[in-house]
Parts: C-alpha cells; structure tokens; sequence
C-alpha cells in the first residue's frame, strides 16, 4: 500500500536524489561527481551501525526486549483471538459513543490491548516494529520520556476530551500495568508513584548504569558520523520513543472522529480541527515536496490525515505551515501510524511552544541562536551585521522546519565577501538549497558548538524568553491598539520616536482615556521610574473597577521591558561604536576614490594617447597608400620603357641582319670586283700584246674588234680611273650605281665569253 | 560617487497562505511559474535589476509566508520597506477581506514616517483560473476598496499566464521609488572621518 511505496525507493532516475527528491539543475553535475563518495560513505556507515547493533544485540540478549519480542510472538497467535474481539469494540469506541459502564473492566482490555501490541505489527500495516536491536537505545531514550510522558499524559486528559476512554484509562491504569507485566519498556508509566513502579525503575537504572553510559558515548559519536539511510526511521523512532508513547488506538480514534467530523460538519465545530487548520493544510499538501515520487495521491492522502490527526491530537499547535515539511519526511522513512508518534514525540517535546499561534520558543531559539553565533563566529556575525541581516531571517525556516528543507552543503567562505543584504541571503539560502552532503556541516556545526550543552541552552533560552515575551505582548497590545481606535493609532506614529511618550500612550489605551492620561503624565517627571509611578497612581484613579493585581504585573512587566530596552539600547551604542571604529577603518573608501579618479586620469590619457596613434596610423596609411600608387606607376613606366627597348632590340636586330647581308653582297660584289679586275689586266695584258704585234698579218682582221672592245674598255677604264683613289668606298659607288652594276657583269660576261672565244 | 552607488528598493509582498505571491514574485524575477512551489517558510526574496528613468535600481522583493501565525515571527524585515504589495486571490473572498488585516498589520509593524501616503499595491491574482468562472470577487469591489483606501494601483494578474505581471511591478517600482527619494545616499560618515584625517595629518606635519 501506500506505506510500502514510502519506504525509500531506491530511485533510479539520475534527477533525484537517494531519497527521491529533485536535484536541481545545477547541482545534478556535482551530485554525480559525488554518488561514489556518498555511496562509499553510506557503506560505511551502514556497516559500523550493523557491527554495533549485532554487538548491542548480543549483550543485551540477557535482559532486553530481543527477549521480550520472541515471547511476544509466542504470545501472538494466542492473543489474536483477544484482538479481534478488542478491535470491535474499538471500532464502537472510535464512533465516540460508547458509554463506559466498567472501568475496570476497560482498565484489562487496555492492558491486553497494550501486551499485544506488538503482535498488531504483522496486521496493521501502518504500525511497523522496530527492530529489536535498537531497542538499547529507546530504553535509554524512554527513561527520559518517562518524565515527560506525564506531562503529555495531563496535557491528553485536559484537552482530550474526546478520547475518553483511552485517556482515563491510561493515566490511572499506568502503575497498576506495570505491577502486572513487569514491562520493561516501562511504557507510560505516570510515576509519580515510585514505590508501585520501582521495580521497574530500579530494573531500568541497572541497564543504564549497567550498558547505557558507555553506550551513549558510542551512540552520539555514531549519530554524528550519519545514520546510514535505511536505519535512519528506525534509529529515529528509537530516540523518540515511539514505542512508548504510542497508545493504541489512539491514532485510528482521532481519524474516525475526523470522518465523523466530516459527515456532520456543522456539528463539533468547536471541538474538531478548526476550519483555518484544514483549509491550510489542504493548501499545504500538495505544497509539500512537490514533485517528489512517493507524494502521490496516497501519499498525500496519509499526509493529510497524519496532519490533521495532530492537529486535532494538539489543539494547541493545531498546525503550523513547515510541519508539513517535516511530516512528509517522516511518510519518507516509515509508515504511517510510526510517523504520527514521531511527530507527536518530536514536536510536543523537543520543539515545544515552537509552532503555537505565538511561536514564542522557535523566537527565543532564534535569538540563541544569534547569541551562539556571535560567540562562535563573530566574523560571520558581525559581516551580517554590517549588511543589515538579521540572523533569524535566513535561519528561522531551517529551524521552523527543522532542517527538513534547508539542508545546506556548501560551506560558506564565500559568504564573507558579499556586498549587500541581498547578496548575503541570497547566498545562505542557496546554500540551503539542495539536500546532500550535509555531513560536512554536521561537522562544522559540531566544531563550532562543541562547548554548547543542553544546560546552556536552556540558560541561554530562559535569558532570552522574556524579551520575546514582552516584544509578544506588545505586539498584541500594539494590534489591539491598532483596532480599537483609530484616532490612537496614528498617533502612535508621531511619538513612535519618543519611547516614553509611547509608553504613555499605551498606558492610556489600557486606562481607558486617552487625552487626560497623557496631559498629566507629559507634564510629570521624566525618569522611567517616575513616569511608572505616575502611570500607576493614574491607573488606580482611574481604573478602580478592574483587578489591580494585573496592572501591577504589567506595570512590571513594563519595567522590565524598559530596563531590557535601556540595556539593549546601551548594547546598542556599544555596537554602533565598533561600527564606528570599523567603518573608520575600513573607511579607506576615500583613498580608494582618490585612486579610482587617478586611475581614471589615465586612462583617459591613455585613451587620448590612443586615439592620437591612431591618427597617426590613418596618416602613415595614407602616406604609404601614395607610395604605393607611386610605386605602381613607376612600374607602369619601367614596362612600358622595357618594351620600348625590346622594340628597339628588335628594330636594331632586323638592322643587323639586313647589315649582315649587305655585307655579304659587299664580299661577293668585291670577289668579282677582283675576278673583273683580274679579267681586266689580263685584257690589257693582251691588248699590250696585240699593239706590240701590229704588224702582223693577222692584226688586221683582228682590228674590228678592238675598236668595239676600246669603247667597251674606255667605259670601264674610265669608270677605273674615276675610283682608282679611293678603293675602300666601293661599296657605296657599288651601291649608288647597282643599275650599271647590273649592266656591267653582263658586259663582262660578254666580254669573257668573247675572250674565251678568241682564244 | 551617490550614482555610483546602486539603489535598493525594497517591495514586501503580502497576502494570504496560497494567493500565489511566490508565483508572481519568480513569474516577475525568472519569468517562470510552476505548479510545484513548496510552502514558504518564514520569509524568502529575490532581487532584480530594473532600469528606471535612465537609472538602475535593484528591487528587493521580499516574499512572506502567508500563515497568520508567522506574523509574530518575521516582521523585522517590514522596516525600510519601499512599497508593500498586497496580494488576494480573486476566486477566494476571504483571501480579499484579509487585506485589510494585512495592510494595517504592515502599518503596524514597518511603522513608515507617513503612513497615510505609505506606498501600496494591490493585485488579484490568479484571474485565469476557469477561465474566470469560479471569480467571487469582482474588479468593481477591489477597485472600490482600493480607492477608499487612498487610490491604491489595482492590476489584476495572472502569475500562471504571465499576464500583467510586468505592469504590476513596474507601478510598484515606480511607487516605490516615489517613497524614497534619496534614502541611500549616506555620505556624511566618510566626510567626518576624512576631515578628521586630514586634521591629523596636517598635525604631523607639523
């Protein structure tokens, strides 16, 4: 069933926790990182927890309940006869109209019902036993409850009425129970009556003094290390006591008069669980870890009742918003019916007066508290001083919810050098935020409140009640103001400033008339106590008709108040002193404004620096932009003229070419210039020869031809003697006259050929 | 040196257990709502940045647990408030006859110089519930009161939808700002010490 579902699921889903709740976002990378430890640690601690408990279990064989809890087992299947008839008849109680004819005889079916509880374990399924091995502990743990149990058991009788049956049957019917069983659970003993139940005790006082002390060293040094997580409902029922405290019943019985409640609403208004509880925890319910697996419909279901069962267990308290919290983790670690004692346990004695209307014990803790952290870190404290926090802002919901939801895991160095109040909380309450590894500040708050004892703390507590008390009263007073009178209110404001004339002011509230209180008392004497003095003789005139006594313990009440707000007012020069001094010694601020305006000097300098090289740059750009156009043309220049003289090169080769064929047509003019030349002194050789041999018979026949030949050869000679003087410029004349040239070998020729002829 | 110091406004809100005041303050904050809240304990707040007439503000929004018996617990941090916002759920009438007790219980307590022009803000929440079918209390009525009390701003939200949220608390910064004019420019200490210095040194010297 639902109860089962609650009993830690090991849950797979890498977004929540051991314990099923939601890892947020930004510490899932972190949670990872460090499962390993967590899990190595948890082994740890599991294994030292069982190597105990085997040992407790040992030693205690002799005289403990493991004993008790095999007869009880024997005793179940002969008693579950008797049960079943008792659960009938319960169920009549539970309708609340059972009239109660024997006492006695109810007195025995208490005591049966009480002998066989626990064989109810196996059947009920929201009671759960624990183990016997704790049960060392819880004897340790109900000795202390012995006391306090009487105490709840008054507080039952006067406000729960509508239990009778049980209730009376319990507190007259605990010390003869005990002759009878023997029981060493010593289970609701009101004993007041040493004698009838000394047995018991003294058998009690024997296992402590015998095992507990020794074991009570190991169990806190135990409890400090962690309780490994499957233990930890068990180990907690066994501090609290719940098998002590649980009364039978009692928890269905409240239940079956919230169903009754329901059916006829109208009905027992007065003695229900008032509307403005309901309507809060309806709201609350789904308020409480949300998201988390098991708060599913049946979760919330046993939360609602389990919250309106102690609401209506403890009118007192009724409910306050951060019980839910704490509820719904106790539905985490065990089933239902145990959650309910533990709450009862836990609430009703260690957090007594914390959740009532006023909230007076959770306020007085709350400036222990602060006392206790300036004492310890007064750095700490003295930093959130400085920024405006009030300690009891960030840790008043760790306590009220009892570190359900504010289990911080950062260690906080970080802390010290934030700025501003916003800063600070929003810091310490992301500190509180997720909830895993806790160990670390378990450790530091260890260390830091070694020297704190319970002794202390209640020292402490009773030196701090008063102040809340009174801040309390006037509160109320204030509020009361406040409505009845308008007029007065507001002139409260004006002489907000002016504590005497505050005092006064409330003092005519509490007279009756206003204005002549108030005329006479400004005119009297300005000590405290004068004006006391006055408000009292003013009061008896005029208050005649009321009890004196009560204002005469108001009176005192205010004197106190005024003596705690003088000495706080004294606290608070002294504190503002220091202040003082630290400002004056942090005040290096001006310094540093000295040295921020420098520092801003120059960097603007620096900045004009900047922009002055940057101007630079542009112009050396620019500069080197005009270079580089420069540079381009000349090379344009340098490209074209390179080609101008490839063209020329060109030019000058084609020159030489045509050169080197004149040349060669020179050469070859010149060779036949010689071949003509040579042709030419041979001819004038012959001619020579010819003239010599005029005579001769065949000179005459050959006189034709030398005629024709001299005109031919004064040509040529001519030609010779013309150029005889200047050999070298052949070539020109050669040139200049190609034409005859053209003419000349081919008459030379000619005259070869005729040459050849002739001879 | 005054501008350089950023400027905090502190905004309380206020309203009965459930009327969504943690939703509108992280719908306003983050811009983000969930249906999965936990129950506020005691007091939780957080700060945002908000620019205003070309100057940067930090707005402090404090948000309170709604249980009438916290109220005896953590009021200290109703002093200094800027503006206080006052918060009802319009498909609950009691959540809206509460805001009277929750105004004068903040006079009460912060105890402002001028309480009659303190800064209020009222804003009715949740109008996106049923699609506004399951509203008792009408925006007639809540204009009504707030007018009688000094013309409260009224805006009526929805901190699910994001609807009007941003305007609210733009009023209220800006309200809160018209409070406190120049609260945090808290110079003379450092004058006095510097003048003292100064007086030393020169002595020193000679």
């Amino acid at each position: 069933m639902a109860e089962l579902s609650f009993n830690l699921l090991h849950t797979l889903d890498p977004r929540r926790d051991a314990y099923g709740f939601a890892l947020r976002p930004q510490h899932t990378q972190r949670y990872k990182e460090y499962a390993k430890i967590y899990k190595e640690e948890e082994g740890e601690r599991s294994d030292k927890w069982k190597e105990f408990l085997e040992r407790l279990a040992i030693s205690d064989q002799p005289c403990s309940s493991d004993e008790e809890y095999k007869e009880t087992l024997q005793v179940e299947a002969t008693e579950c006869k008797v049960e079943t008839v008792l659960e009938s008849e319960e169920s009549d109680e539970s309708s609340g109209r059972k009239s109660i004819s024997d006492g006695s005889k109810e007195r025995d079916l208490e005591k049966e019902v009480h002998h066989s509880k626990e064989t109810k374990t196996h059947e009920v399924q929201t009671w759960a036993q624990i183990r016997p091995s704790l049960s060392a502990i819880e004897i340790m743990m109900s000795s202390q409850i012995r006391t306090s149990k009487d105490m709840i058991d008054e507080q039952k009788t006067i406000s729960g009425d509508h239990l009778p049956s049980i209730e009376e049957a319990k507190s007259p019917g605990g010390a003869s129970e005990e002759e009878f069983d023997g029981d060493i659970y010593v289970n609701a003993t009101s004993d007041d009556n040493a004698n009838a139940a000394g047995t018991v005790t003294a058998e009690v006082d024997k296992v402590s003094s015998k095992n507990l002390f020794p074991l009570k060293e190991e169990v806190e040094f135990l409890v400090r290390g962690g309780v490994p997580k499957d233990l930890r409902g068990e180990v907690w029922q066994a501090f609290v006591g719940v098998k002590t405290r649980r009364v039978e019943r009692y928890y269905q019985n409240l239940l079956a008069q919230e169903a009754s409640d329901g059916e006829h609403k109208e009905h027992e208004d007065s003695s229900g669980v008032p509307k403005k509880w309901k309507r809060q925890i309806e709201k609350d319910i789904p308020r409480t870890f949300p998201g988390h697996p098991a708060l599913d419909d049946n979760g919330r279901n046993s939360l609602r009742r389990l919250l309106l069962a102690y609401a209506r267990h403890n009118p007192s308290v009724g409910y306050c918003q951060a019980m839910n919290f704490f509820a719904g983790l106790l539905l985490l670690l065990m089933p239902e019916e145990n959650a309910f004692w533990t709450l009862v346990g836990i609430i009703d004695d260690y957090f007594g007066g914390y959740y009532t209307e006023e909230m007076i014990e959770s306020q007085v803790d709350q400036l222990v508290f602060e006392e206790l952290m300036r004492e310890r870190f007064p750095k700490l404290v003295n930093h959130l001083d400085y920024l405006g926090v009030q300690v009891a802002w960030i840790s008043g919901p760790w306590f009220l919810s009892i570190f359900v939801n504010m289990i911080p895991w950062e260690s906080g160095p970080a802390l010290v050098t934030t700025k501003d109040a916003g800063d600070a909380i929003t810091l310490l309450q992301s500190l509180a935020g997720s909830t895993f590894d806790s160990s670390q500040l378990v450790l530091t708050a260890c260390m830091g409140f070694l020297a704190v004892t319970e002794a202390r703390l209640q020292e402490l507590r009773t030196k701090h009640r008063p102040a809340v008390l009174v801040v309390v009263e006037e509160r109320s007073k204030r509020g009361r103001v406040w409505k009845d009178s308008k007029g007065l209110a507001s002139k409260l404001y004006s002489f907000k400033h002016d504590p005497v004339s505050l005092i006064e002011e409330k003092k005519s509230t509490e007279g009756g008339d206003s204005l002549a209180d108030e005329d006479k008392s400004s005119l009297n004497g300005t000590t405290n106590l004068d004006e006391l003095l006055n408000g009292l003789s003013v009061d008896s005139e005029l208050d005649s008709l009321p009890d004196l006594q009560e204002q005469v313990v108001w009176l005192k009440v205010e004197l106190c108040r005024l003596l705690e707000e003088k000495r706080a007012a004294v606290l608070r020069a002294e504190e503002l002193e220091t202040a003082l001094m630290e400002m004056v010694k942090q005040d290096n601020r001006r310094e540093l404004s000295a040295r921020v305006e420098l520092l801003e000097q120059e960097l603007a300098e620096l900045k004009q620096a900047l922009a002055d090289k940057r101007e630079q740059e542009t112009a050396m750009l620019q500069v080197l932009m005009r270079l580089e156009q420069e540079q381009r043309v000349t090379e344009d220049a340098r490209i074209s003229a390179e080609q101008d003289a490839a063209a020329q090169r060109y030019a000058v080769h084609v020159l030489q070419e045509r050169y080197e064929k004149a040349l060669a047509s020179v050469a070859e003019m010149e060779k036949r210039v010689v071949v003509a030349e040579s042709m030419l002194e041979a001819t004038l050789q012959y001619e020579s020869g010819q003239s010599k041999a005029h005579a001769s018979p065949r000179s005459t026949r050959n006189q034709d031809t030398p005629t024709r030949k001299t005109g031919l050869l004064s040509f040529g000679l001519g030609w010779r003697d013309r150029n005889k003087g200047k050999p070298t410029d052949v070539k020109e004349s050669n040139l200049s006259h190609s034409t005859n040239e053209g003419m000349d070998p081919s008459s030379s020729e000619k005259e070869t050929k005729n040459e050849q002829k002739e001879t | 040196m005054a501008s350089r110091r950023r400027m905090l406004l502190k905004v309380i809100i206020l309203g009965d257990s459930g009327v969504g005041k943690t939703s509108l303050m992280n719908q306003y904050v983050n811009r983000k709502f969930s249906n999965q809240y936990k129950a506020t304990i005691g007091a939780d707040f957080l700060t945002k940045e908000v620019q205003f007439e070309d100057r940067q503000f930090t707005l402090q929004i404090w948000d309170t647990a709604g249980q009438e018996r916290f109220q005896s617990l953590g009021v200290a941090f109703y002093r200094g408030a800027d503006c206080c916002v006052l918060v009802y759920d319009v498909n609950v009438m009691k959540s809206f006859d509460n805001l009277n007790n929750w105004r004068e219980e903040f006079l009460i307590q912060a105890s402002p110089s001028d309480p009659e022009n303190f800064p209020f803000v009222v804003l009715g929440n949740k109008i996106d519930v049923d699609s506004g079918n399951s509203r008792v209390v009408s925006e007639k009525k809540a204009k009504a009161w707030c007018a009688s009390k000094g013309n409260i701003p009224y805006f009526e939200t929805s901190a699910k939808e994001g609807f009007n949220v941003e305007a609210a608390f733009q009023c209220i910064a800006k309200n809160a700002l018209k409070n406190e004019p120049e609260e945090d420019i808290y110079l003379p200490d450092t004058i006095d010490v510097v003048g003292r210095q100064q007086q030393r040194s020169s002595g020193c010297e000679c």
